[in-house]
């Protein structure tokens, strides 16, 4: 496989890794808090209809204290079956760098940073040669910012991704606003239900493909510990080409859960 | 006939006599309690906090959690309409507000205006 066209994969899978763990954004992250000591899941399978590919994602977070956290997220590749199966684990830290809460808003704003941790390695072949090329790593540095009021909950994050050796650098920014279709109204004590619509805007940018704008509709059904959620994210704009040219604007549909342990 | 009497006063006796024991048997055991547990007062503390911040169930869910892990609690309830916390304690257990504040900021949330609520009991 050559490399140009495995860079391509690769930027095509980070296009498709939502970056949310927890909180209510499909792709977003978010800034709003993960308990000391608790624990959260998520699984998410991603089903690219464009390029046939199909991504299962699971992310794992963890609440050092109020606020801290840190989460590890790893793609696997189910479709085509001759990728790697792991594609490169990312872990974050998050910081919350300012909260300001009144009796029915908030705002916090978060610092993120961490790596992306190469686990796999690529056969290039140049001519009639074949050479073994570990996958690089990548170096994470961004912000995220939540503001929450009534029924309407905003997110907007920007991640920086600076490449070890030739894996090249990459940009991703997400808006993201999630609004409460029911209940209208909380009950008085305990846990209830919510229905949500998410609707966001995110921009997912390297050397090869440039920046591809997406679009993403979604729904989620939250109910206590868990998340139920779909969705589809939509390229906006085509991808440039690795050979030159543009590719095609991808489709990418969205199922998954998340876990509050 | 006869026949019908015979088995119909079958069927009463065992039932008059649970219906005739019953009673009794309660009372018994209101005695023996009464008996056993020293007449007096008890009290219930309850602490009512505000909870600033929270904006799912996802985040009712983290501090219902961390409410109900603390000592002594017998319930912890977290309502996202009225951004409140209601934790009531065991019988004759004292409320202890520094861990309930400790516990909602270790959830990630601020804590608002703190009242504690004390009902008085009588033992029976």
């Amino acid at each position: 496989m050559k490399l140009s066209k495995r860079i391509c994969q690769l930027g095509l899978i980070a296009t498709l890794i939502p970056a949310t763990l927890f909180g209510l954004g499909l792709r977003a992250f978010v800034a709003v808090p993960l308990a000391k000591g608790d624990w959260m899941l998520r699984e998410l399978y991603m089903n690219n209809d464009t390029a046939k590919m199909e991504v299962m994602m699971t992310a794992v977070g963890y609440g050092i204290t109020a606020k801290d956290m840190i989460m590890v997220m790893a793609p696997a590749v189910v479709k085509p079956a001759k990728n790697p199966s792991i594609s490169n684990v990312t872990v974050l830290y998050r910081r919350t760098l300012f909260q300001k809460d009144t009796a029915d808003t908030t705002l916090r704003l978060g610092l993120l940073a961490g790596a992306d941790i190469a686990t796999s390695s690529t056969v290039t072949t140049s001519g009639n040669s074949a050479t073994t090329k570990n996958l690089y790593g990548a170096t994470d540095a961004g912000l995220v910012a939540t503001y929450f009021k009534g029924r309407n909950q905003f997110d907007v994050d920007y991640l920086y991704k600076v490449g070890e050796q030739s894996r090249i650098n990459s940009y991703q920014y997400d808006t993201s606003w999630q609004y409460r279709l029911s209940p209208a109204e909380f009950s008085e004590w305990g846990l209830g239900h919510m229905i949500n619509a998410v609707v966001e805007y995110s921009g997912r940018w390297n050397n090869v493909t440039e920046l591809v704008h997406q679009g993403t509709l979604g729904l989620q059904y939250v109910s206590g510990q868990l998340v139920v959620e779909g969705g589809v994210v939509q390229d906006l704009n085509k991808p440039k080409a690795a050979g030159g040219g543009y590719g095609k604007k991808a489709t990418t549909y969205l199922l998954g859960f998340r876990l509050h342990l | 006939m006869r026949k019908h009497h015979t088995l119909a006063l079958l069927l009463c006796v065992p039932l008059i006599c649970v219906a005739a024991t019953a009673p009794a048997t309660k009372t018994a055991i209101k005695a023996a309690t009464k008996a056993t547990k020293p007449a007096g007062k008890y009290t219930q503390e309850t602490i009512i906090s505000g909870i600033k911040g929270m904006t799912c169930q996802f985040c009712v869910y983290g501090v219902k959690k961390k409410l109900s892990n603390l000592p002594n609690v017998q319930r912890a309830q977290v309502s996202l309409k009225r951004r409140k916390g209601r934790i009531t304690y065991k019988p004759g257990k004292e409320a202890n507000v520094k861990a309930v504040e400790a516990a909602i900021k270790d959830a990630g949330y601020t804590v608002g205006k703190i009242e504690v609520v004390t009902k008085s009991k009588k033992k029976r």
